[in-house]
């Protein structure tokens, strides 16, 4: 039957996000996973993720595709569109058809080049906190349905609580390790990118594509492999 | 070449946060300006600077140590303690009104931005409350040290331009090839292409798309071009 199926499939994804609360894990592909889950579980095309920066400004950390077209419009949101508004407002922000958005103009033109006709922003909170925000992209118009809506927040609120567990109430500083880990792993991997795009002569998605095969077939973080690249003690 | 022009901007006080929530005396927080020069961003008091100033000119100190292993170097009572690593550093602060201090390297990605270097003078120790908030204040530096490189002002470049440029994933992948191309270190190369860019009116979205596309390569032997230096291709 296919909700069974489908419960199944979600709680295999959960099982996999949750495993993440008590390995020793890397928090980018812990994100990774949670993107790539949620494109696989709902009716979206893709999926990808802002969290803030310490000033506040949202910086993409995981997209289903790593292909600059999607970061672009992701990134294009970063500066104003739905997941703005998601991550401002701690709401989400569901926009059914991206053709007939009259505000945030160039989202929308960008948006609609990929052929995203649809997006639904869901924030990551924690309690008061809003550390970020996903956005579930669609290419057709209209509205997740209510159950994708719900398993796509509750994933997303899965990720932040891993992401927040180790903050300590008390530090007068609200800044949490993992988050700052996984912010300047998302540097570390570019510039790993561009060492590995000139060094084996490929483009950008390539140079993700091995720095990620090499990650997984030695069961390191991407961190860890990224920092081994840069610091050219590693070369793929 | 100055690989750090305009980062030093009047009036600004990155070291306030760390007086206001930590039980220190004064700060300073110093910006590594590429291979040559280094330069001091801000510090609360004289002897603030002069801590700074010292390890600097002597090379040695405990903020080496923290800019080689990326932790911080706590130390709660640097008058009383032989540091065999840093004799004559000891002998300068003798008699000064540092009793502890606390170096925290200041780090994004690969990149070695800079130290903030916290005295107090009382000696103890910092605490772990009082380690985790100055880890999370240094943190916060870096990200705001980072922006600042990343930011070149020029009249043709909009505010909003600029702060989206933030989040350009290709400035950390060109800094990435010209890494690879130079030797430099990550906080160099990005420093490097940031000079290029200022040299040449670019912005540093540009410079970096130039580098990815191959038309400037930073590789010493490219052929013709004094060893290190960019060239147009």
């Amino acid at each position: 039957m296919a909700t069974t199926t489908r419960a199944e499939r979600v709680s295999v994804a959960f099982v996999k996000l949750t495993d993440t609360l008590v390995a020793d894990y890397d928090v980018l592909d812990l994100l990774h996973t949670l993107v790539e889950e949620t494109v696989g579980l709902l009716d979206v095309a893709a999926a990808g993720l802002v969290l803030a920066d310490p000033s506040g400004e949202l910086q993409v950390l995981a997209s289903t595709s790593e292909q600059s077209q999607l970061v672009e419009v992701l990134q294009l949101q970063a500066g104003s569109g739905p997941c703005v508004e998601c991550y401002a407002t701690g709401r989400a922000v569901v926009v059914e058809d991206i053709g007939a958005l009259e505000r945030w103009p160039d989202f929308k033109a960008a948006a609609l080049s990929q052929g995203f006709h649809s997006v639904h922003a869901v924030p990551m909170r924690l309690h008061a906190r809003i550390i970020g925000a996903m956005g579930l992209f669609g290419a057709t118009p209209g509205p997740l349905t209510r159950e994708d809506a719900a398993i796509g927040q509750a994933l997303a609120d899965v990720a932040t609580i891993s992401l927040m567990q180790e903050r300590t109430i008390r530090e007068s500083v609200l800044v949490n390790e993992q988050l700052q880990r996984a912010l300047n792993s998302r540097v570390l991997i570019e510039q790993a990118k561009g060492v590995i795009a000139h060094t084996a002569g490929v483009g950008m998605e390539e140079a993700f594509n091995l720095l990620r095969n090499h990650a997984r077939a030695h069961s390191e973080g991407l961190h860890e492999t990224a920092s081994r690249i840069v610091d050219r003690s590693l070369t793929l | 070449m100055d690989v750090a022009p305009g980062l030093v901007a009047g009036g600004e006080d990155l070291c306030g946060p760390y007086l206001e929530k930590l039980p220190i005396t004064g700060a300073a927080v110093s910006l590594f300006g590429g291979a040559t020069a280094e330069t001091l961003v801000c510090a609360s008091d004289p002897l603030a600077a002069r801590l700074d100033e010292l390890q600097f000119s002597l090379g040695e100190g405990p903020r080496w140590r923290a800019v080689r292993t990326r932790l911080p170097v706590l130390i709660p009572d640097v008058q009383a303690v032989e540091h065999t690593d840093w004799p004559i550093f000891h002998k300068a602060i003798s008699g000064t009104e540092a009793a502890a201090m606390f170096v925290f390297p200041l780090t994004v990605g690969a990149m070695d931005l800079g130290v903030v270097e916290l005295y107090h003078s009382v000696p103890g120790a910092l605490g772990r409350s009082g380690q985790a908030t100055a880890a999370g204040l240094a943190w916060q530096t870096s990200w705001h040290l980072l922006r600042k490189i990343l930011t070149i002002s020029s009249p043709d470049t909009e505010p909003a331009l600029e702060a989206a440029l933030m989040s350009r994933r290709e400035i950390h992948q060109a800094t990435g090839m010209v890494l690879a191309q130079s030797g430099a270190t990550a906080a160099d190369s990005l420093l490097l292409l940031r000079a290029y860019a200022f040299a040449h009116d670019l912005t540093l979205r540009q410079t970096a798309d130039a580098v990815l596309e191959g038309r400037i390569s930073f590789a010493p032997d490219t052929g013709g071009g004094r060893p290190g230096g960019p060239l147009l291709q």
